[in-house]
């Protein structure tokens, strides 16, 4: 088959699953129609997202085919076009018209645009916005080739595009470069008009969130009027199973319609009509939807938990039927009632579900709930607020002291200090001047800014976090395809196990019992109650709920402690891990050098010997140089300029500072120029077995003024993570391209044994080293800062990634930590245990019931309408023991 | 949602009230309730009948049965006049059917009934009228099952106080 050459991927909101049954389900069925390249669907989330053809199919049709299945399926919006193998593009090519006098635009006259050479595409700029203009005074094609022409020439801009039918301009361009009122400037500039149309998302689809907050509040809406009318029916019934209760009624209403319609009336046959009248409305209005699961699984030759409803009530209801009406039958009992409370427990129990469920996603509404309301813009020379939906990348937003910063931006005009803890987890304010990258969800603390915006809606930091948590919410773990293969076969067994209680109860037990076992139920009554209570106590719905509610509360949990897993996959790993490799270069190290020590020969004084070293590196882009300026400009050094400036390859570098020759370097230099650094010779040796870079100022070629150690020093709570990471019975290990010795200096520094040290490792070759330790049977955990550790990332079996808040796209690894705190590589590995743990105590609960029920159900000890309510009761407390995870706190929190 | 709340509060409420105030009028009974006048037996007091029993006049409401039954007076021990097994002691003996006659809904007139030779005829015989509610000409009547009996005796609306089907005690053997 030929491979299209474009895919999209749609999310969809899904209603009307069940159990695990339905979303595999949807999954096969959509799987094997023409077009879908590949389908998830995610029970918990009641999301589906689909990557499909969209020349052989499209939404809708997708959303048929799930409704076809016997499900609801509603796009939310905002499908995204998956990039094809890269093919050669033409360039684009002004229309041709004839040729007229150059220059002239009148407002009568349309301008005459020459035929122009096709216009190379410009480079993609690193940001892009899409903005759409109205445009006023066009007449003809010529006008709108004008303002293309004349936007396309506008530095920043990548394409436009004119409709003249719309009166609309599309403009891609690069927010950083050109803003919204240099575009509009330059449309008037050509002699039209122009105004900004402002539309709330990506065209005009609502946010996917909307869409499917409305979709589920509506089917639970409907799910509640149902519940409501099946108890109201139901009550009385099970009022009138009270003893005395049923005869007393009865016999007042058979003499009541004696009394007034005449005839007679049993009260025992009134009492299966009054039955009979609430149980029907329940059993097909509010029961319907069951039936109709029932049918489409029926059609699909599969099994759901509509099946086992649909037997269930309709054993008991439809034999009630035939007690109350065949007259052969009308000795023998009705059971109403069951069929009426099991669907009301049954109801009931969904409803709680939702309920529960929706409570999984609060921590997805905790980060939206960081996000601004409102901007305040300029436009058109003024200040107006306006929702933060309606912020376009380009405009010029106002933040002053104690707002929160709307949307990602650069600033423009002014300075302040910002609050960036609850994204970056940085306690201390940053500083912002111009230039800087400001996000949104951030409170400005103390001074004005002006931004230009570059990224809003969908595309900021704190968007793109709410979107990893969703994406890692709506991702199946592993351990999720053992519900899905229970699911599977489950619902086959139990109407198999159903049918032979059934006719154990009917043919086999009335050999073995006295006929007073049946003084109260006849044979064929107490064998359709205990199988219609194995159909009923034995429904796997709550297995299908396990995992996906675990992961949800999980990863929201991790995305509250600054932790973003971004599949269910990772966070079953994680837990797994029996090693760990750190990156040593900014991941267990800041990365940055830093002055450690300065050692002064006698007579010298530690400012002065470092204004010379600060001189002779001020040019100098070595992070050891970028150590030394950044100490001197600490402690405010004043550096002078220096003459005759040389550096010598291998040895260092010297000049002239004031009237003082100056050499700083290594021993080579100072054993060049001639001088003794023997008094120092015992401590430079200390300092480079610490791991450090001994660097030596000495003056006018004759005496050494002093000792400069430079290292890149270990994190705060590096050791702090390695010793607990230990504990936990995780061995730790560090890579590095760094020399052995400085390598083990810091592997010292942090806890970590020297035989686990890997040092002087190529970044090529780190992946190699993963490699080696998953080759002894460890699941290995690798931690890096994602720049130069991709591949090793990539192969560890859990790739975790350091990172700060405003670049969370990094495509490798399965998690990745905002805060940059070595600390929450330990919260990662101890929120998996904990989610995992979880888990399987929902596999127990969900299996428990259904273990225990079943036998007890079948030696016919429960009766239906109880199994009804235990089996909603599993499917709560699964969802209760999931928000229980909740109250997760770090190991390293409780210790503070 | 709350309408609906309310509405199954008050329906249950109000069915509990009901039931509650039968209950404790004692309203508890198993048989077919009638208008008064739409079902009537009038039977004579026929001492020395032991074959058959006239029965003056029957107004069914439906098909019905006649029914004719043992009156026993209390606990019998050991083997009595009547050849039926032996109660257990302080038991009472479940009285035994001599007769049932099918009859059509309406008025039937001097009907003559035949007693069954093996059941012994009590001093007193009790006639009662039968609703034909289960299999139409099958007499489904168990007096130890009798609330699942579908052919229940009639009772005659309004209700006294303590329920009495429609029935008949019919002296027969001679003093």
């Amino acid at each position: 088959m030929e491979t299209p050459a474009t895919f999209k991927e749609a999310s969809f909101a899904v209603t009307g699953m069940t159990c695990a049954s339905c979303s595999a389900v949807i999954e096969k069925v959509l799987g094997k129609t023409a077009g879908i390249a590949s389908v998830t669907v995610n029970l918990a989330t009641e999301r589906m997202s689909v990557r499909f053809d969209p020349s052989v199919i499209d939404e809708a049709g997708i959303a048929a085919v799930v409704k076809k299945a016997g499900y609801g399926a509603l796009p939310l919006g905002g499908s995204t076009v998956v990039p094809a193998p890269a093919t050669a593009s033409t360039p684009s090519v002004a229309p041709e018209t004839s040729p007229a006098p150059a220059g002239e635009v009148s407002g009568t006259a349309c301008p005459v645009v020459p035929a122009d050479a096709a216009t190379p595409a410009p480079a993609a700029a690193a940001a892009t916005s899409t903005i759409t203009l109205g445009l006023i005074g066009m007449t003809c094609s010529s006008c709108s080739a004008v303002i293309e022409k004349t936007l396309k020439r506008v530095a920043g801009v990548q394409s436009a595009n004119v409709n003249l039918a719309m009166e609309t301009g599309t403009v891609i361009f690069d927010p950083t470069v050109v803003g919204i009122e240099a575009l509009i400037g330059a449309v008037k500039g050509a002699g039209y008009d122009a105004v900004l149309r402002v539309e709330t998302g990506t065209s005009s689809d609502e946010p996917a969130e909307d869409v499917q907050r409305a979709a589920q509040a509506a089917h639970t809406k409907h799910e509640q009027r149902l519940f409501v009318f099946a108890l109201v029916l139901s009550l009385p019934m099970g009022l009138m199973m009270l003893p005395g209760v049923m005869d007393a009624l009865t016999v007042r209403v058979a003499t009541f319609l004696a009394g007034t319609i005449g005839g007679g009336w049993d009260p025992m046959m009134v009492g299966k009509y009054i039955g009979f009248a609430l149980a029907t409305p329940v059993q097909f209005v509010c029961g319907w939807q069951f039936y109709r699961g029932f049918w489409h699984a029926l059609k699909r030759r599969s099994g759901n938990m509509d099946t086992l409803i649909a037997i269930g009530t309709s054993s008991a209801y439809f034999y009630s039927i035939a007690a109350t009406f065949v007259p052969s039958l009308q000795a023998e009992p009705v059971f109403f009632e069951t069929s009426a409370f099991l669907l009301t427990f049954v109801i009931l129990g969904k409803l709680l579900e939702a309920r529960a469920k929706g409570r999984t996603g609060d921590a997805i509404k905790k980060l939206m709930g960081l996000a601004a309301k409102t901007a305040r813009v300029v436009r058109g020379g003024e200040e107006i607020d306006v929702p933060v939906e309606q912020v376009v990348a380009g405009d010029l937003v106002v933040v002053r002291p104690g707002e929160k910063v709307p949307v990602d931006g650069v600033v423009t005009e002014g300075h302040s200090s910002v609050d960036e803890s609850m994204l970056t987890g940085e306690s201390i304010p940053v500083e912002k001047n111009l230039g800087d990258q400001v996000i949104g969800a951030t409170m400005n603390k103390l001074g004005s800014l002006r931004f230009r915006a570059t990224k809003v809606g969908r595309d900021t930091a704190l968007a793109q976090i709410v979107r990893l948590v969703e994406e890692a919410q709506g991702s199946k773990a592993p351990v999720q395809r053992f519900a899905d293969r229970i699911s599977a076969v489950f619902v086959p067994a139990v109407v198999g196990a159903a049918v032979i209680t059934f006719l154990v109860w009917l043919f086999v037990v009335p050999n073995f019992v006295d006929a007073s076992f049946y003084a109260a139920a006849a044979p064929f009554v107490k064998a359709l109650l205990a199988g219609t209570a194995v159909v009923v106590i034995a429904c796997p719905c709550a297995l299908g709920l396990a995992t996906p509610t675990a992961i949800m509360v999980g990863t929201g949990k991790g995305a509250e402690n600054g932790i973003l897993i971004k599949s269910g996959e990772a966070l079953e790993t994680a837990y797994k891990i029996k090693a760990i490799v750190f990156d040593k270069t900014g991941t267990l190290t800041y990365g940055k050098p830093v002055v450690t020590d300065i050692e002064l020969a006698e007579g010298h004084d530690a400012t002065r010997m470092f204004t010379f070293a600060a001189a002779l590196e001020r040019n100098s882009e070595h992070p050891l140089a970028e150590a030394i300026m950044a100490r001197a400009k600490a402690d405010g050094i004043d550096v002078p300029t220096v003459e005759g400036f040389s550096a010598i390859p291998g040895h260092g570098v010297e000049g002239t500072v004031g009237d003082m020759k100056v050499a700083f370097g290594n021993r080579k230099l100072m054993a060049a120029e001639g001088i003794d650094i023997s008094a120092f010779e015992e401590r430079i040796r200390v300092l480079e077995g610490e791991g450090k870079t001994v660097m030596l100022v000495g003056v006018n070629g004759a005496k050494l003024a002093g000792v400069i150690a430079v290292a890149d020093t270990l994190k705060e709570h590096s050791a702090e993570a390695v010793a607990r990471l230990t504990k936990m019975g995780v061995a730790v290990y560090m890579i590095t391209g760094d020399n052995r010795r400085t390598a083990e200096a810091i592997a010292a520094q942090a806890g970590i044994a020297p035989d686990h040290v890997l040092a002087e490792v190529l970044p090529e070759h780190k992946a190699e080293e993963v490699g080696k330790l998953q080759a002894k049977g460890l699941v290995v955990a690798m931690v890096g800062d994602g720049i130069n550790d991709t591949p090793a990332l990539a192969k560890a079996d859990v790739g975790i990634a350091m990172g700060a808040g405003t670049d969370v796209a990094m495509e490798t690894g399965g998690i990745v930590l905002i805060k940059n705190d070595l600390r929450d590589v330990v919260t990662a590995i101890e929120l998996s245990r904990a989610t995992m743990r979880k888990i399987h105590q929902n596999f127990f609960w969900a299996l428990g019931y259904n273990t225990l029920g079943i036998p007890v159900a079948a030696l016919g000890l429960l009766r239906p309408e109880l199994a009804g309510a235990a089996m909603a009761l599993s499917s709560v407390s699964v969802v209760t023991s999931s928000l229980l995870l909740r109250g997760f706190k770090p190991s390293f929190s409780k210790a503070a | 949602m709350y309408v609906g709340i309310m509405l199954g509060v008050a329906l249950v409420t109000a069915a509990g009230l009901v039931s509650l105030k039968a209950i404790r009028e004692g309203q508890s009974m198993s048989g077919i309730v009638v208008k008064y006048n739409e079902a009537a037996l009038d039977v004579e007091q026929q001492p020395g009948v032991s074959s058959t029993l006239k029965v003056d006049r029957i107004v069914a409401p439906g098909p019905s049965w006649v029914v004719v039954t043992q009156v026993v007076m209390g606990p019998t021990k050991g083997m009595g006049e009547s050849d039926k097994p032996a109660a257990p002691a302080g038991a009472m003996p479940t009285p035994r059917i001599l007769a049932v006659v099918a009859v059509p809904a309406g008025e039937s007139r001097d009907l003559i009934i035949p007693l069954d030779p093996g059941v012994p005829v009590t001093q007193m015989l009790r006639v009662a009228l039968h609703a034909d509610r289960g299999i139409a000409g099958t007499f489904e009547w168990d007096m130890t099952k009798f609330a699942e009996s579908p052919d229940k005796p009639y009772f005659r609306e309004p209700l006294q106080a303590v329920h009495s089907p429609l029935e008949l005690s019919v002296a027969v053997l001679a003093k």
